[in-house]
């Protein structure tokens, strides 16, 4: 079977949803059991945050041993530069890529966006990092206009790219056909992420792997903005009939194990 | 509009002891969504006949196990039959005859459609050669697919979407089927049904629903989890002030829902102000950043978010 990997954001996207906030010893107790499940690499937080997040991050790179720890920017420097003190191993820029995000959120054009991602990557390069680039609302964006970037950032040698359906709209075979020309048109690896506000996070996140999709991120639990992202355990269940992700099942189940006892304390009911 | 559903949560629910005054009001509530057609079990029909007639506008179908139920129960639009089971494409599927009620003496019910269940197991990509195999030999077929594996929303919209005009689905899921609201809300956002201004009586179906079944529905089930609209993270938050539609994939009002500004650890100075604004605060001298980080604070403290009486306590503590 081919190889395939995960990424696991629930510390990350997961935690930044509305209900909860773990503390720095549940993060790292999260990070050890993912670490020891496989996943190919545990998205830490956002050290922009401040300093217990920092901490947080620093904690996790100590107990993980195969896990690559990322940390997530947004897309300006000062995020990178609160990034730096905590020695992830990717850095993670976020790239809002919509017209709505470019233009309605950040008041800014598409000039400004290639600008400010440039900027940003040659920093974070230029310090030595890996860095991978996360387009941000990609399932509402022009795809020619992603391509462009795309190819500006493998030269740049950004390792792969995120594929953000920051808004859970998309169909199985709709996600297939952006996932595959963007890669093809542009070489570079994908990451998908997907969310689940139509029920179709796990079928979507099957389908971008059909289209050659390398990584694709989950949470435990599903947990996530709205109605979560794409959930580990069953998304999990439906792959590995496809592909080989490298996981151990004994520790990917205490994981979401961990998570689901995590979970039910602090949900509101 | 064209209406492509058949909805069978009325099919799905033997094995509650459900209330027929109960019953009723699900089945009204289901009738004024957008479906083709409601099925139902022989144990809820026999509940729900004092209640005849039906909803007007909707055809009805009744699941039954044996032919001899027909003349027992005459007067539906349709009888379902499992037939057989049978692999297509290496996929297993079940089957199932409808039969209308326009049968002919002595030969037994003419076939209105066939309806393929299972293809749970059908994932991604794959669905797609199936699925126009399938419409290219029976075009009136009916799929309803099971939810093995997380896709029967997913196969239900692509089927829909790729020219097949039935679909077998149940609300909220129930019996292992594409839920209900998720393939509606999903092909009305993908040009199906364009003309649908609202689903709000969802919420009114979620209550009913609970009660007869005591199943609790996710505070996060797509569509319908009662807290799929709140924020907390300062960016979306910031995001939805300046234009809902940047974090928010359809209104929520669409779905009878509402927006809910969560206080927290990921919380920012605009969702703070918008929170104050939301619960009808107006301090004007307080120091927005010396609430946000007693918020924060607190959050880290209790571990989770804070009630809107937590926040306004820390409010009045703050406003000087």
């Amino acid at each position: 079977m081919e190889l395939r990997y995960i990424i696991d954001t629930t510390l990350r996207d997961g935690e930044q949803s509305p209900g909860f906030a773990l503390n720095g010893r549940e993060k790292t107790m999260l990070a050890k059991i993912l670490d020891q499940s496989g996943v190919h690499q545990i998205e830490g937080g956002i050290p922009a945050m401040g300093k217990a997040e920092k901490n947080a991050l620093l904690e996790m790179k100590s107990v993980c041993r195969q896990a690559k720890i990322s940390a997530w920017n947004r897309l300006n420097c000062q995020d990178l530069f609160a990034s730096f003190d905590c020695k992830p191993d990717i850095m993670h820029i976020s790239v809002p890529v919509s017209l709505r995000q470019i233009y309605d959120k950040l008041k800014q054009d598409k000039a400004w966006i290639e600008k400010e991602m440039l900027i940003c990557v040659d920093l974070a390069r230029s310090k030595g990092y890996e860095v991978t680039v996360g387009f941000e609302d990609a399932s509402a964006a022009e795809m020619e206009f992603m391509i462009g970037l795309a190819k500006q950032l493998k030269k740049m040698r950004v390792s792969y790219i995120r594929f953000a359906d920051t808004l859970g709209i998309l169909t199985p075979f709709a996600t297939y056909n952006k996932i595959k020309q963007l890669r093809e048109h542009t070489g570079m690896e994908i990451e998908f992420h997907g969310h689940n506000d139509l029920g179709m996070a796990v079928a979507n996140s099957i389908a971008a792997a059909q289209a050659g999709a390398l990584y694709v991120d989950v949470t435990l639990g599903g947990i996530g903005e709205r109605t979560g992202n794409c959930s580990f355990a069953p998304f999990v269940k439906a792959a590995e009939q496809l592909y080989d992700w490298q996981l151990d099942s004994f520790h990917a189940e205490a994981a979401v194990t961990a998570a689901g006892n995590l979970l039910q304390r602090k949900m509101p009911v | 509009m064209k209406h492509l559903l058949t909805d069978c949560t009325l099919a799905c629910l033997d094995e509650y002891d459900a209330d027929p005054g109960n019953l009723r009001k699900l089945l009204l509530l289901l009738a004024k969504l957008p479906l083709r057609a409601i099925e139902m079990s022989t144990v809820v029909y026999e509940k729900l006949q004092r209640f005849a007639p039906f909803p007007p506008g909707r055809e009805y179908f009744l699941r039954i196990d044996d032919l001899r139920q027909i003349k027992k129960h005459p007067g539906f639009d349709g009888y379902l039959l499992l037939d057989r089971s049978i692999k297509i494409e290496g996929k297993s599927f079940v089957e199932l005859n409808l039969s209308g009620k326009r049968s002919m003496p002595g030969i037994g019910p003419e076939l209105v459609f066939r309806r393929l269940c299972g293809c749970g197991d059908l994932m991604g990509i794959s669905a797609k050669s199936c699925f126009a195999e399938l419409l290219s030999q029976q075009p009136r077929l009916e799929l309803m697919p099971e939810d093995d594996f997380g896709c029967a929303t997913a196969l239900a919209v692509e089927f829909c979407l790729m020219g097949g005009e039935r679909a077998g689905t149940a609300f909220a899921g129930i019996g292992n089927h594409a839920s209900t609201e998720e393939v509606l809300l999903a092909l009305h956002l993908n040009g199906l049904m364009p003309e649908l201004n609202s689903l709000a009586q969802l919420q009114q179906i979620r209550m009913v629903f609970e009660s007869i079944t005591a199943i609790k529905i996710s505070l996060q089930k797509p569509v319908i989890g009662k807290n799929i609209f709140a924020v907390e993270a300062g960016i979306h938050v910031d995001g939805i002030l300046k234009d809902p539609r940047l974090y928010e994939p359809y209104p929520p009002e669409f779905v009878g829902l509402e927006r809910n500004f969560v206080m927290g650890k990921h919380s920012g100075r605009q969702a703070v102000a918008a929170k104050l604004k939301e619960l009808g605060i107006d301090f004007p001298q307080i120091q927005l950043p010396v609430l946000l980080e007693k918020v924060q604070q607190k959050s880290l403290e209790k571990q989770m978010s804070l009630t809107d009486e937590e926040f306004f306590a820390l409010a009045k503590a703050v406003k000087v």
